[in-house]
């Protein structure tokens, strides 16, 4: 156990937290692909959200909220509308960038209004119509509620009161008429809400080339070692008692929350810092840099206990909600806290059996693979990036984002 | 015939470089413009208003200068801004009349008059468009004049708050004019790689040899870094990568890119000389801790290439501000993290050494000095989420004299003792620029 | 020199005769392409300028109307004089001494004002304006003192027109120079004015499209950004 754990900080510290040194960043998703325009793009989004997709479930609309083209144009403007926080330069899209898979590719944990600090990671909206509860910790049952909490938090778009943004959006003569046409009324919780809701749930993409091989009976769609991979990902590793695949869909997650060491592993870290730390200066130069002069220019980091926060219940210390896979090769740096750079870094974090903490999940055990069953296991992942990000991203960018 | 007295008269003066009206003050401003010649009367430090401190908000300190004053060395004007804007660079209009100071974060430009009673600016016009004016750049940076406008680096975007941007240009009155984004690999705007350059559309500074018809920017990163906290970021391995590793040389007069130079490590101030056949540039990389010269060769083409260390760079001292000596012959340094202040000898450009250093406090950032390289003012502060943390978060303006061989503290200010915030960039006022 | 100033009035000559035959030749003669050919490069600007048309000039604003004075003392709207040309407009006072000051100015403008007989049907649409920040001592009557070597010029017919200008005192000048942009600073005896050397580029419409100060004073400069205004207009 103590090796595991070793070997487990060991990872976590000098190579995956740096990333590959040198490597070429990887480019945007691109909208070129995809022509669209300004007038009919959201009859499509509508059209995907209300048609089932290969690998998908329906996607569940609440009743009281069925999606109109009008509710999904006014949910993307308010998605991109940088005039919705106090100092008007954060908007939902500034920490979910559809080029960056509506993650960002850029940070390991989020930042908001005047650089506050987010202790965790900012997840893809890819999807996250299948997704209840919400966040993380599983703090929010619904999308039709979740956008006030990160319109309020200080350290997100820091707004002084939710009512204040209902009073913004009525004072802004360009959004009368899609609140006109989307609700025949003025701007109102529940409709700021049930537009956003509108419009992530047409965030939907299954199609994947694993969904055209399991589900479409496609024997090409899925290379061998990618083939080789979903064995071992429902089979050796048993990744997927918790990231589930049904018989008619999959998405590949539990819905639940577990433990799997590593929320406790890194907040054992932030209490105990290394001696040193690698830093990249420049492609290809990394300096092992004295912990204490990281110290001297950094503020308190917050602890994160995990679902604890939520329920208050000791048990539900360190742990996490399952994470969906589908486009995961677009949402990098992985994990709540975006600690690990590369898919690589994931598997032999389970690889190894975790952090090796005695509570943790009985599921994360060594579990010995070798290189290639690990590459095949990558392989199979990155086989779950669905055709059609270009258009999600097309849509998204119809218009330019809202600023005075 | 009087065209030919015209022509014999102008010949002479352009043979002899003279900027129009031979004012001279620190020397690091736009060669357009009118400068201070003896004596800078008023320091003018933008600076970041702070949580919990005096009134919070950002705003323009003046400082009394003038010997024999009996407020010198005192704060003697402040004019607040409203809100905390991430208060950072400003320049002047080249007939000096106007301030120009940008907020990074919120990105709102403040125009300051400064010629109707240099002892107190006034806030004379507000830029709250400058995103949408602009068409998405974030983070308005260096305010470097041109006859008749105002070109603005950005420093990010709305899209993603990465380090794409451009610049910016505006006319004397606040008014819009155009926008120039960077190069990017996949956009070259028909400039060229050097070596093993990626142009990553990265901004930070700008700089014009007028005669060569040569603007040269840097670049640094985006808003989430530079508004992140500094420590986070250095053991966010995703942040890391996102720096800039490239200087560009423009055509001044097309505002079109030429070349993209590959100076790894975040390169952020350009110097260009004074000389009237010095043709070449310093630039100082944050991360990498090196000065690189960019310079014409034999042949006529600009290169790009390190020429010394700053300090120990495994120990990331972060050189930020430099300025250059009005005779070209040394360049002061300053290193944040070690709160040190170097000075180089640069008159052989291709070899610079180190002649001089001292620590100024336990951070400093900005440098500025005197035409006559006699007195020389340092100030604090990086960014407001980069300045160290409790006890060794200083805030300060220090004025020094410098003999040659020693730089002799003059007097200091306080900024948190008197509940101003973190100063950040120093700019000289004089009455003397006036007449009217 | 005495065999340059030949050859210049054997060009000249020859120049004359050219002209004499556009009387009959149809079409008008072929410009030097670039423009700015007509210019050797100079020792004080170190580089060639862009070929015309491969850049866009922006409009930077709006050029100002005012009432101005003519050589003759006739007053014209600003507006009227600028309007349907392409104007390069430069501020002066006619005491001027500073050399990087009005006589710079002046002398660029001699040079582009010589050399646009080698440009011919420019003048259809190119002018130079020349106006004094000085009403008090730059009366009707200096000005048309001053402008004398222009008016006289015998061969002003193949040059751009060029009009030196001037105002009926502080109060029809101020709106101009402030919308210009163009800066002045008295001295308290009045005998120097201070003043950022400025040129202007006004497109027929009257739009600023260029502002040159020192160091971009290069008349090569100035004709590269007329004739790419004049490939803009064309559509090119």
């Amino acid at each position: 156990m103590i090796r595991a754990l070793a070997t487990a900080l060991a990872l976590l510290a000098p190579v995956a937290m740096a990333g590959e040194y040198g490597a070429a960043l990887p480019a945007p998703i691109s909208a070129e692909t995809c022509p669209t325009d300004r007038e009919s793009w959201a009859s499509a989004a509508l059209e995907r959200s209300l048609t089932p997709q290969p690998g998908l479930p329906p996607v569940p609309h609440p009743a009281d909220n069925p999606p109109t083209e009008a509710k999904i144009e006014l949910g993307r403007k308010l998605f991109f509308d940088r005039r919705l926080s106090i100092n008007r330069t954060m908007s939902c899209a500034m920490c979910h960038v559809p080029e960056q898979g509506f993650a960002n590719w850029e940070l390991a944990t989020a930042i908001g209004v005047e650089g506050r600090s987010i202790k965790r990671n900012a997840p893809s909206v890819i999807n996250v119509g299948f997704l209840t509860p919400l966040f993380h910790d599983g703090r929010d049952p619904a999308l039709e509620t979740q956008f006030v909490a990160p319109l309020v938090a200080r350290n997100e778009m820091a707004n002084p009161s939710i009512g204040h943004v209902v009073a913004e959006l009525n004072g802004l003569p360009d959004y009368r008429p899609l609140f006109d046409a989307a609700f025949a009324a003025p701007a109102s919780l529940d409709r700021i809400g049930q537009a956003l809701g509108a419009y992530q749930r047409s965030l939907t993409l299954g199609n994947s080339a694993f969904d055209r091989w399991y589900y479409g009976g496609d024997e090409t769609a899925l290379n061998a070692a990618a083939q080789r991979g979903f064995a071992l990902f429902t089979g050796k590793a048993d990744c997927a008692s918790c990231h589930l695949i049904e018989t008619d869909q999959a998405l590949f997650t539990d819905q639940q929350f577990h433990d799997t060491g590593y929320g406790r592993l890194r907040e054992e870290r932030r209490q105990n810092p290394p001696a040193t730390h690698p830093v990249q200066v420049a492609p290809g130069v990394v300096h092992q840099v004295d912990f204490s002069r990281i110290l001297s220019v950094s503020a308190p980091r917050e602890a994160d206990l995990g679902r604890y926060e939520v329920t208050e219940e000791p048990e539900d210390r360190w742990k996490f909600r399952t994470p969906g896979l589908r486009n995961l090769a677009v949402t990098a740096p992985y994990m709540h806290d975006g600690a690990l750079t590369t898919l690589g870094d994931v598997l032999e974090f389970y690889n190894i059996g975790g952090a090796g903490h005695p509570d943790q999940d009985a599921r994360i055990h060594p579990l010995n693979l070798s290189p290639t069953e690990l590459a095949d296991i990558e392989a199979f992942l990155l086989a779950l990036t669905s055709d059609g990000l270009d258009c999600l991203v097309a849509e998204a960018r119809s218009h330019p984002p809202d600023n005075f | 015939m009087k065209r030919r007295e015209f022509g014999l008269l102008a010949a002479a003066a352009v043979a002899a470089g003279s900027p129009f009206r031979a004012f001279a003050d620190e020397t690091c401003q736009s060669p357009y413009m009118p400068k201070i010649t003896g004596q800078e009367e008023f320091v003018y430090v933008w600076t970041l208003g702070v949580e919990g401190m005096g009134d919070e908000q950002d705003k323009l300190v003046t400082i009394d200068l003038r010997p024999g004053s009996d407020t010198r060395g005192q704060v003697i004007n402040s004019v607040s801004v409203g809100g905390r804007n991430e208060a950072h660079h400003g320049g002047f209009s080249a007939d000096r009349r106007y301030f120009w100071t940008g907020g990074l974060d919120t990105n709102r430009i403040f125009i300051f008059d400064v010629h109707s009673d240099p002892s107190a600016p006034k806030l004379h016009k507000t830029i709250d468009t400058f995103v949408k004016d602009s068409g998405g750049v974030v983070g308005p940076h260096t305010f470097f004049a041109l006859p008749g406008s105002m070109m603005i680096t950005g420093l990010s975007n709305d899209d993603d708050h990465g380090g794409r941007t451009a610049l910016v240009e505006y006319n004397d009155d606040g008014d819009y004019v155009a926008t120039y984004w960077m190069p990017t690999a996949s956009d070259m705007q028909g400039a060229v790689a050097v070596g093993d350059a990626v142009a990553d559309g990265y901004g930070y500074d700008i700089r014009a040899l007028i005669r060569k018809n040569v603007m040269l920017t840097s670049s640094f990163t985006g808003w989430s870094n530079y508004m992140m906290d500094f420590g986070q970021m250095l053991q966010d391995g995703e942040a890391m990568k996102r720096f800039g590793n490239t200087i560009v040389q423009w055509d001044l007069h097309t505002r079109q890119p030429k070349k993209v130079f590959n100076v790894p490590g975040a390169p952020l101030e350009i110097r260009f000389p004074w000389g009237s056949n010095a043709n070449y540039a310093f630039s100082t990389t944050a991360l990498t801790s090196q000065l690189w010269l960019i310079y014409e060769d034999d042949a006529g083409e600009w290169q790009a290439k390190a020429v010394a260390d700053i300090g120990n760079p495994a120990d990331i001292p972060l050189p930020v501000d430099i300025s250059i000596a009005a005779d070209d012959q040394t360049l002061w340094i300053n290193s944040f993290m070690d709160g040190k202040t170097r000075l180089f000898d640069i008159s052989d450009p291709h070899k610079p050494f180190q002649i001089y250093e001292k620590v100024i406090d336990r951070q400093v950032n900005m440098v500025s000095q005197s035409w006559d390289g006699k007195r020389v003012y340092f100030s604090s502060s990086l960014l407001a989420n980069w300045d160290k943390k409790g006890e060794d978060d200083v805030q300060y303006l220090k004025a020094y004299n410098w003999d040659g061989k020693e730089l002799v503290e003059d007097f200091a200010v306080d900024f948190y003792e008197l509940g101003l915030g973190r100063a950040h960039i120093m700019r000289f006022g004089s009455s003397a620029l006036y007449s009217s | 020199m005495r065999k340059r100033y030949l050859l210049s009035g054997l060009t000249a000559a020859v120049l004359a005769a050219v002209l004499g035959w556009q009387v009959w030749w149809p079409g008008p003669p072929a410009r030097p392409s670039p423009m700015a050919s007509v210019f050797e490069a100079s020792d004080a600007y170190q580089f060639d300028p862009p070929a015309p048309g491969s850049y866009r000039l922006n409009r930077i604003k709006s050029a100002p109307d005012g009432r101005v004075l003519d050589v003759a003392g006739r007053e014209h709207s600003l507006h009227d004089l600028t309007r349907g040309k392409i104007s390069l407009v430069s501020f002066v006072y006619l005491t001027c001494g500073d050399v990087n000051g009005c006589p710079l100015a002046m002398s660029v403008f001699f040079d582009v004002h010589d050399a646009s007989r080698d440009l011919p049907g420019l003048k259809e649409d190119v002018q130079l304006l020349t106006i004094s920040f000085d009403p008090a001592r730059d009366t009707v009557a200096a000005i048309d003192a001053f402008a004398y070597p222009i008016t006289s010029d015998e061969e002003a017919s193949a040059k751009l027109d060029w009009q030196v200008l001037t105002t009926s005192g502080p109060q029809a000048l101020a709106p101009i120079l402030d919308g210009y942009g163009q800066v002045v600073d008295r001295s308290e005896d009045q005998e120097t004015i201070s003043h950022l050397l400025r040129l202007f580029l006004v497109d027929r419409q009257g739009d600023i499209r260029n502002v040159y100060g020192l160091g971009f004073l290069d008349p090569r400069l100035l004709l590269t950004d007329i004739e790419t205004l004049l490939m803009e207009e064309a559509g090119a």
